[in-house]
């Protein structure tokens, strides 16, 4: 395949062209398309383009309707997640980089060890595969390329589960439920494997895991949408606004070297 | 056309619209609205896209063949189809710079200046992308 970076062209960008189109250039830059335009029938075929692609879209897109989609959606209660979070959230940004190849294996069932339930602690910890089994990890325990992980939660009342990562550049994961999964009410309880484990990949760092636990079901995608409104990704769920009512949150941070 | 289909399109472009409302005391003036609103975009759909939202199996082999260069775009569903495949498996940074680039048809320097990068840094990064994204669709 021949997949390059071309040299730097003497036709403009194809985002210069569209800057044109759309009337945003002025003066020489204006200029300057304008005079290479007039020599150049490929560049005015791109112009072209954007022409039958705007007309395309405008005929197909009621402006009033989607100004009011817009407004609708923008006008949703205005309520932020720290407003509602039943237990603060210490997010110091040092989140993480471990991209994992998310691939679902097979179910394992740590023995429970004996983990007490701690009033209505919310908790998330993770099991790692060891030559003996699944292990409980330890706080800071360091995770290596390959590791197999499965996480293991403390929720006493239950309740619909989500848990998302995000790594220091906004990157975001959902770990559960998987996209081909229906979202089923997590049973109470204390130290319960979530099904489903992660193959950590080749890339180290630190990733913070997110767990919610829900009173009722929520849209995945549209959850994972207000984590990616932020633009450089959430470095704190205070950022994140328009989030669901009544969900507890917890989270952990994930080390691999 | 980078989230793969019109309805989650639509959807990203209402949102884009809420965010670049609530974002516009953050802009500075260094880049153009246009550039601005490139980036919000390029930033959400890959949070979206890094999620998880989309899975296309059996695109690799069809996007083998995919070819395109700094002046022309991936007008190909497959060319689109591979960078939707291979984009998750990237750093962020690269990530925006694959999409700045060989999506948005910006120039190596309209991608510095969209980024605050060097052009020698924008260079190599999409380089890595390269490198990496032909092992991948080998």
């Amino acid at each position: 395949m021949s997949l390059e970076i071309g040299k730097e062209s003497e036709h403009p960008s194809r985002h210069a062209l569209t800057n044109y189109h759309a009337g945003e250039l002025a003066g020489s830059e204006k200029d300057e398309i304008l005079a290479h335009v007039a020599g150049c029938p490929a560049c005015r075929r791109i112009l072209e383009q954007l022409a039958e692609a705007k007309a395309s879209f405008t005929k197909g897109h009621d402006r009033e309707k989607f100004l009011r989609a817009v407004r609708s959606r923008s006008a949703e209660p205005e309520t932020a997640w720290w407003q509602v979070l039943l237990r603060p959230v210490h997010l110091a940004a040092t989140a993480a980089v471990m991209v994992m190849a998310v691939l679902v294996m097979s179910l394992w069932t740590p023995d429970d060890n004996g983990e007490r339930m701690k009033g209505a602690d919310l908790e998330l910890g993770y099991y790692v595969m060891g030559p003996q089994g699944p292990e409980k990890a330890a706080q800071g325990h360091v995770l290596h390329p390959g590791d197999r992980i499965q996480f293991r939660l403390t929720a006493p009342a239950g309740g619909y589960v989500h848990i998302v990562g995000v790594d220091e550049r906004g990157n975001l994961s959902v770990y559960f439920p998987r996209p081909d999964e229906t979202p089923e009410a997590f049973p109470g309880g204390a130290g319960r494997p979530v099904p489903g484990s992660v193959i950590l990949d080749e890339v180290l760092g630190r990733e913070r895991i997110f767990v919610l636990v829900c009173r009722e079901p929520i849209d995945r995608d549209k959850l994972v949408e207000r984590l990616g409104s932020v633009p450089e990704g959430p470095r704190s769920l205070m950022e994140v606004d328009r989030l669901p009512l009544r969900c507890e949150q917890r989270d952990l941070v994930l080390r691999k070297e | 056309m980078l989230l793969g289909n019109p309805a989650d399109a639509e959807d990203a472009l209402q949102e884009v619209f809420i965010r670049a409302m609530r974002a516009q005391d953050t802009f500075r003036g260094e880049s153009s609205p246009m550039t601005w609103l490139y980036r919000i975009s390029t930033n959400h759909c890959l949070n979206v896209l890094r999620a998880g939202r989309r899975r296309h199996a059996g695109m690799q082999k069809r996007a083998s063949d995919a070819s395109f260069d700094s002046h022309t775009s991936p007008e190909s569903v497959e060319d689109l189809a591979a960078i939707r495949e291979i984009l998750p498996s990237f750093d962020r940074d690269v990530q925006e710079l694959a999409v700045l680039y060989f999506i948005d048809g910006m120039s190596q320097q309209e991608a510095a200046n969209a980024t605050g990068l060097s052009v020698p840094t924008v260079r190599k990064r999409l380089n890595e992308f390269i490198e990496k994204a032909k092992k991948r669709l080998k």
